[in-house]
């Protein structure tokens, strides 16, 4: 009894305790074990190297220990007849009987296909085969060989069911949008998943990828509802690297490569462009736009200099030298491990006067002081900086537009290239935008064990960011031949300084209970947590420069023109959640998830949601009468699961169900005056979105080398945060409203096939997914003209007309429908589809070309995206391939980018098939300035944007460690490497498949613009080493 | 020992989690109880008249692009400007959705105050009462004459709406058009004549009187509309009255070397600042932030530093009289080989043609000048002797493509800041006295009451550009004739020509075939326009003008073209709205 109340003791102390853990860290005794007898023994590896940290448990108790930095185990207090199961983390586990030996030795085979694998779940972790929910797990190992500085992209194709997409190459601006089973929702609700580093909301791309252990994606609702209202979108887990073995190593990556755009809009030269656009004016105006000694005169200055012509290549004039360089050490005394690393990347663009730099600190601290107590203080701070010209978007709008008939420079002097901007001036002498973001995280976490079954864990993160943006934009004057200034396209010098800083409190607060009862186990989680963020932004401007070598606010002129500006912002969300385990005999798997949450965001009576969620596994392969196919099913499990989510990440508003009117200025008599208006519309009714998912799911290993996992899965999203268009004659913005219901039904596989031959080795990793989106209710509104959601079909799909060829003869114009402007041959042709109803209702056509006649034409979700990693290994030699790719799906550009002659634009080299009496057969319409026929969104400028994709190729080689052993080092590794090699596609060429999809548009897809910093490819050689 | 600890946890998490979760917008006043004062409800009515000022297309506003989608004015040819005179407009072009969104936003801006101002009205003197009232009310019949004319029938709106009750369905024109008259007959003499103390931005009784008598004149109730003009006329005693042209009128007629003929003490930033022509303006300041607009880059030629976007046709051009009043077709002073001689002065004021002097710089159109005549500094006097610059208005393939320029609405202190990102303030005028005496003429002339008012009333405008008065005794047609040539030019570029030719019904005419453009800057011969009609619209001889010209063809179908489509979108999110027929 005495016993008992020691490890119980009584309420108020228990509370006391957690709040002075820390403090009682040195008060705390250690509770000694009465010894019976003792057994030691030593854990290695096939060749023989010791194993630390390895477990030793008795089989059927929790009694156990873990080797030493020399893998030596001693374990007391033994009884007579017991198993001793010896496991670590990659080998596979082995049982040992006692039979009253002293000293029993073990040597571990490495575990090729991960049965003991431990994956990172909500609030712990789990062993891969008792999880009942879906999770991808991918080590750091497969991170590892992707020489990417942004986090996210190296997600892209690695996880089944996860869809990163990546429009742009852009240094510090190439990171991934990720989408985890399809789409939720649409109209400015964030559709990404929730990020934790170590269990912390945070940033993927600010974690340096050298530094993850391992991410874990939690796609279903099983796995993910112990994160309730931001779960929706699926949750991300990065586990940061800890120390573990070795007492004392030095850890050394590092690689340094070089960029180029993967492609571009190639265009024609100056008197080609010269003579298309003639004509285009021919055709729309009847008259020359160039007369021939324009176009004479053209060709003489051309032959003088060429290069004055070829602004592509005077655009992409920046090294694009890239580097990263990352060390670590691990140390490992008795009870206190550490971490520290440091980690460096540089990236320089691959137009001048652009690039990103960042430098990361981080410290995992775990402090054990015993048994019963153990502590983790880590720290990081990140630093990223970008650089960008000023004017970025105008330089890629001209990368493929600029007349190529305009020189670049005349008599030396910067020409008025178009609308008086000169990219190359813009790149030389624009200015610039500089974007720092430092992040500070601290995480503390204490964790008590009271009595064995029962563990107690308290966190408290603070998450400091701060945004500093610094926008300095020169005016460039352009010149005429003869040296008078024609104008600049930006007239002011001026600097505009925001400051965004962001605190985010993160404090959680969770107990653990475990206990076995005969065959059954048992385990209970429950918790609760804090968020609170709070965000304030500064903005500060000043106009004309006189000395523009100084960029900072002081400089600027000191009148009227300077303005500032500020804004505050909060939330608040508090949560309750549990989680309850039970499995029976290893073999029947139960779980259920319980979250509880408020959010500021909501009215007081839509604030609190409950998200519930159940699964179930049955591991038939540990079944009696699976006995005889034991040879070759390693593990057979199947899983099902049903489960609720929330979603509260809407727009930027965090004050949606409260009317605020804005403050602004009008000038009268050049006076200025406050005004207030109101400008968006509230919804006090709104709530939380809310998502249910149900799935299936099997996974099963064969034959020691064979792993598969499938999942099938149903995903309903229901009362979508949208602001669905509503009609203007309210005056105000569309308020965020519940309006639409979309669902998701997919699939995904990954395989895994891992063998070894003498000294061969191969690894090969498939993963498919698939998934349906549908819009099913949407209020039978409809939004977006080009980029269009609509009830019946996926979001973001792409409405426009049906094109149907070009017409070939004005008997076809007169037979055809009415269409836009006057019709000439050459131009395309609309089906019509619809306009009017015959008697049945049905709709049919009216013999015009109108808005009823448009429909769906595309989808912009990605279908069967798949990855394929094949790493072969022979002996010191390994060779890592990494493909990764698009089925089905659709992209669309208009405007220059694509139609002939439209914005003045150069003329492609592909464009040049355009229609003509002669060329009937042609690729593209007659060319036209004017033309609003064959400007109109239709199936002509949409392609199938499905590609496969050589996204890293890798050759390396580990220098033997008998050579290496002299000179005191462990490993070293050396390899040459190559991303983004080879795309195959039929997109627009000279476009990136992945065009479309942008982050920073309200959908995360924008379709029609090319203006985008390209996707590049990058070779780089590394070094791994090791002391 | 299991329930303690349990109720351990739920004691922390209610530590934790207990706090409240209200977070209140910290940025800025929530409706709730607005407007609480009478300084709020001004607040609120300066939103309103900000609003007028955000109506734009191509940075430039719409009262400025409307004129250049009509028989006077061309714009670039593109999708965006070719479909309004083509018959090809879609239902989301975005320039013909933008004024739905913007006019409705400013209805919505005066509903806001509107709609709890009678709750502040204790606390208030009654004429401040009255005078907020009577302003929000003009400003929101305002936005209704604008929405009529382009979609016909519209929506009355007279309170704010929420989600629930947006889907109302649209009200006839003509009942708006009552609606107008009977809500300015209600409010207009609760205003000062003049608020001149605020620029003119706000408005006062002429211009109350003046929306009236507009709306009455095209609602066809010309007694109404006279007797509004009248009214409106009599007011502006003292307060508004024409401009006299300044001395660079003695620059018309002439070519560069003389001088450069300006209208900017009426039309640029000295007219809108000093001058008494306006009544009613929208302002621009760009130390507010994107308050500016860019018109003077889309209007200015290639060597003013502008992308010579709009411009003047060659059919506004042959429309300007000789100086002895007749038309080019019947007077002994023209003469086809220099056509810009002895032209209605108004010509050189408002447009820019070629062997003027335009922005400092001499304005050439045809290719063979090579190099023009620069007269800069332009702004702190002239250089003695010209420097000489590469012709960019007949080299640059994207020179006008009209062959003119507009003079009007231009400054050529815009020359320094004209550029692509828009940073002009110039103001832009919704009323003026001009405009003011000419609807009182039209609408005496149309009610058959004509006197010597009306006389009175066009000989004014003429006297000011330095033409002969009319002829007395015309006939009720002969003055129908004269006025609509003194709409044409006085009032061309101002945002008036577009409904004009649809209310007199000459669109249909005038806005099917082709209109001519000289880009080249050709001389032409007599014979290629054979009259002017009683519209004041030339007529061509087309295949003698081919040689000439250039043309652009136009297309108007009758039951679509009379206005613009009702926004798609509007439409299915309404289920009460129709479409206007035709499109």
């Amino acid at each position: 009894m005495k016993q008992k109340d020691l490890i119980f003791p009584p309420l108020g102390k228990w509370i006391k305790v957690f709040f002075f853990l820390i403090v009682l860290t040195g008060v705390m005794t250690r509770t000694v074990f009465a010894q019976e007898k003792t057994i030691t023994g030593k854990v290695s590896d096939q060749s023989g190297m010791s194993i630390p940290g390895a477990s030793i448990i008795l089989k059927g108790t929790t009694t156990g220990t873990v080797t030493n930095n020399n893998g030596v185990f001693t374990l007391v207090n033994v009884p007579e007849k017991s198993i001793l199961i010896c496991s670590f983390m990659g080998m596979k586990t082995q049982e040992i009987s006692f039979a009253g030996k002293r000293e029993i030795d073990f040597v571990l085979e490495e575990d090729v296909i991960g049965l003991e694998e431990v994956v990172a779940i909500g609030f712990g972790t789990q062993k891969k085969v008792n999880l009942s929910g879906s999770v991808s797990s991918i080590g750091a190992k497969r991170l590892e060989r992707r020489p990417v500085i942004s986090t996210s992209a190296i997600l892209q194709g690695m996880a089944s069911g996860v869809t990163v997409t990546s429009q742009s190459g852009s240094p510090g601006g190439d990171g991934g949008q990720i989408r985890i089973r399809g789409i939720n929702s649409f109209g400015g609700s964030d559709g990404s998943p929730l990020v934790l580093v170590d269990g912390i909301a945070g940033s993927l791309d600010m974690v340096d990828a050298n530094l993850i252990e391992s991410i874990s994606v939690l796609k279903d609702a099983a796995s993910a509802a112990i994160y309730g209202s931001r779960a929706a979108n699926g949750v991300i887990l990065i586990t940061t690297k800890r120390a573990s073995k070795e007492k004392f190593s030095v850890n050394y990556r590092g690689y340094i490569g070089k960029q180029e755009a993967t492609d571009i809009p190639k265009v024609t030269d100056g008197e080609t462009f010269m003579n298309v656009f003639n004509v285009a004016s021919m055709n729309d105006n009847g008259y020359n736009l160039y007369s021939d000694t324009e176009i004479a005169e053209f060709r003489e200055k051309y032959a003088t200099d060429p290069s004055n012509f070829d602004w592509q290549k005077a655009i992409l004039s920046g090294s694009g030298f890239t580097q990263n360089h990352f060390i670590s050490l691990m140390a490992n005394t008795d009870k206190i491990h550490v971490t520290p690393s440091f980690s460096y990347s540089s990236q320089d663009g691959i137009i001048n006067n652009t690039g990103f730099k960042r430098y990361a600190f981080r410290n995992n601290m775990d402090i054990k002081p015993n048994d019963k107590l153990s502590i983790k203080l880590d720290l990081s701070v990140s630093n990223s900086d970008r650089l960008q010209i000023a004017s970025e978007n105008d330089v890629w709008n001209y990368l493929g537009r600029m007349p190529t008939n305009i020189p670049i420079r005349r008599n030396g002097r910067l020409s008025e290239g178009w609308v008086k901007i000169n990219p190359v001036g813009l790149i030389e002498e624009g200015g610039n935008r500089k974007t720092n973001n430092l992040e500070f995280i601290g995480n503390l976490s204490v964790d008590a064990k009271p009595a064995k079954w029962l563990s107690l864990t308290g966190v408290i993160a603070p998450r400091y960011r701060t945004r500093n943006i610094h926008a300095f934009s020169k005016s460039v004057m352009t010149y005429n031949d003869d040296g008078t200034e024609a104008g600049s396209a930006y007239t002011y010098t001026d600097l505009t300084e925001t400051a965004n800083r962001y605190f985010l409190g993160n404090y959680q607060f969770f107990a653990t209970a475990t206990k076995d009862w005969k065959e059954h186990s048992f385990k209970f989680l429950a918790g609760t947590s804090r968020e609170t963020y709070d965000e304030k932004y500064l903005m500060g401007y000043r106009r004309d420069y006189t000395y523009d070598t100084y960029e900072v606010l002081a400089a600027g002129a000191d009148n009227e023109t300077k303005d500032n500006n500020g804004t505050h912002a909060q939330w608040v969300l508090a949560s309750g959640f549990s989680r309850f385990n039970y499995d029976y005999k290893d073999r029947y798997l139960f779980e259920a998830n319980l979250r509880y949450d408020g959010s500021s965001r909501f009215s007081s009576k839509n604030r609190w949601a409950t998200f519930p969620s159940f699964s179930a596994g049955w591991r038939i392969s540990e079944e009696p009468f699976m006995e005889r196919t034991k040879d070759f099913i390693d593990q057979m499990k199947i899983r099902a699961s049903w489960g609720k989510l929330g979603n509260q990440n809407i727009g930027s508003s965090y004050y949606p169900y409260i009317s605020q009117l804005s403050v602004g200025s009008i000038s009268m008599n050049e006076q200025i005056y406050q005004l207030v208006a109101l400008n968006d519309m509230a919804n006090p009714d709104l709530k939380w979105e809310e998502t249910q998912i149900a799935g299936v799911g099997i996974d099963i290993n064969l034959f020691n080398h064979f792993t598969f996992t499938g999942d099938w899965y149903r995903k309903d999203t229901d009362g979508i945060l949208l602001k669905l268009y509503t009609s203007q004659l309210t005056g105000l913005n569309a308020p965020f409203q519940n309006a639409a219901k979309v669902r998701n039904t997919g699939w995904d596989f990954g395989a895994t096939y891992n063998n070894q031959w003498g000294d061969f080795k191969l690894t090969a990793d498939l993963n498919l997914s698939d998934v349906k989106n549908v819009i099913t209710d949407m209020r039978g509104q409809t939004s977006g003209t080009l980029l269009r959601q609509q009830e019946g079909y996926a979001v973001n799909s792409i409405y426009g007309y049906i094109a149907e060829g070009l017409y070939q003869s004005q008997d076809e114009i007169d037979a055809g429908p009415t269409q836009f402007g006057t019709i000439h041959q050459g131009d395309i042709k609309y089906k019509d589809v619809a306009g009017k109803t015959d008697e049945n209702n049905n709709s049919i056509p009216d013999g015009k070309i109108s808005e009823e006649d448009k429909s769906i034409i595309g989808n912009t979700i990605p279908r069967y995206t798949y990855g394929l990693n094949l790493d072969l290994a022979w002996k010191g030699i390994k060779l890592n391939a990494f493909f990764q790719g698009v089925g089905k799906v659709d992209g669309y550009l208009n405007s220059h980018y694509v139609i002939p002659c439209a914005m003045s634009s150069a003329i492609k080299t592909w464009q040049l098939d355009y229609w003509t009496e002669e060329n009937r057969d042609a690729a593209f319409p007659r060319p036209s300035i004017t033309s609003t026929n064959n400007t109109q969104n239709s199936t002509f400028w949409m392609k199938s944007t499905a590609y496969m994709r050589l996204k890293n190729l890798q050759l390396g080689y580990d220098l033997p460690k008998s050579l290496l052993k002299s000179l005191g080092v462990s490993n070293l590794y050396v390899y040459v490497n190559a991303q983004n090699l080879l795309t195959i596609t039929d997109f627009w060429n000279g476009y990136d498949p992945e065009i479309n999809y942008y982050a920073g548009a309200t959908d995360g897809v924008s379709l029609g613009s090319g203006a985008y910093y390209p996707q590049v490819k990058v070779f780089s050689f590394g070094v791994d080493l090791k002391f | 020992m299991n329930r303690n600890i349990f109720l351990g946890i739920v004691l922390i998490s209610i530590i934790f989690t207990g706090c409240d979760l209200d977070r209140f917008p910290l940025n800025g006043p929530t409706t709730g109880t607005f407007p609480a004062s009478e300084e709020e409800a001004k607040m609120g009515l300066y939103a309103a008249y900000k609003e007028l000022s955000t109506l734009d297309a191509s940075s430039t506003h719409m009262l400025h692009v409307m004129d250049n989608i009509t028989d006077i004015g061309y714009t670039r040819p593109g999708t965006n400007y070719t479909s309004p005179i083509t018959s090809s407009l879609t239902t989301d072009n975005a320039m013909a959705i933008k004024p739905w969104q913007v006019h409705y936003k400013t209805i919505s801006r005066c509903h806001v105050v509107l709609d709890n101002l009678e709750n502040i009205k204790s606390d208030i003197p009654e004429d401040s009462y009255n005078q907020i009232d009577a302003e929000l009310r003009v400003v929101r019949a305002y936005c209704y004459s604008q929405l009529i004319e382009l979609y016909g029938d519209v929506p009355l709106v007279l309170n704010s709406l929420g989600l629930e009750d947006s889907d109302l369905p649209r009200t006839s024109k003509s009942d708006i058009q009552q609606w107008i008259i009977d809500e300015m007959t209600a409010v207009a003499d609760h205003l000062p004549a003049s608020q001149s103390a605020f620029g003119n931005v706000r408005a006062g009784n002429v211009a109350a009187y003046m929306l009236k008598a507009r709306v009455a004149l095209y609602s066809k109730q010309y007694a109404v509309a006279a007797a509004a003009a009248a009214k409106a006329i009599e007011l502006s005693n003292g307060n508004y009255d024409l401009t006299p042209f300044d001395n660079s009128l003695i620059n018309c007629n002439k070519t560069y070397d003389i001088g450069e003929p300006k209208c900017s003490n009426i039309f640029g930033y000295e007219g809108y600042s000093n001058s008494k022509e306006w009544i009613w303006v929208i302002e621009y300041n760009q130390t507010i932030s994107g308050n500016t607009h860019n018109q003077g880059y889309y209007m200015a030629s290639r060597l003013g530093k502008g992308c010579a976007y709009f411009g003047p046709t060659q059919n506004l051009i042959d429309s300007y009289q000789c100086l002895d009043g007749l038309p080019v077709t019947q007077s002994p002073l023209y003469d086809a080989a220099k056509p810009f001689d002895n032209r209605d002065p108004r010509l050189d004021m408002y447009c820019a043609r070629p062997h003027s002097r335009l922005m400092g710089f001499q304005f050439e159109s045809k290719a063979s000048f090579k190099n023009v005549n620069n007269y800069w500094p332009v702004l702190n006097g002239e250089s003695a002797t010209p420097s000489s610059v590469i012709n960019a208005d007949a080299s640059n393939a994207y020179r006008t493509f009209s062959g003119y320029y507009w003079r009007k609405h231009t400054d050529n202190t815009d020359f320094l800041t004209n550029s692509s990102k828009g940073v002009s303030d110039l103001k832009v005028g919704i009323f003026r006295y001009a405009e003011l005496l000419l609807l009182y003429a039209e609408a005496k002339i149309e009610a058959n009451t004509i006197d010597a008012t009306v006389y009175d009333a066009i000989d004014q405008i003429r006297q000011r550009a330095g033409m002969p008065v009319l002829s007395r005794n015309m006939t009720q047609s002969q003055l129908r004739t004269a006025l609509r040539y003194e709409r044409k030019i006085e009032l061309c570029n101002d945002g008036l020509r577009w409904y004009d030719i649809r209310r007199w019904n000459i669109a249909p005419q005038i806005m099917n075939g082709y209109i001519y453009l000289n880009r080249a800057g050709n001389t032409w011969v007599k014979g290629v326009l054979t009259a002017i009609d009683e519209n004041y619209s030339p007529v061509y001889n087309y295949n003698l003008a081919l040689k000439y010209f250039n043309t652009q063809e136009v297309v108007f179908k009758t039951n679509k073209d009379e206005f613009w489509p009702i926004p798609q979108q509007e439409r299915d999110t309404n289920p009460n709205l129709d479409q206007n027929t035709g499109y």
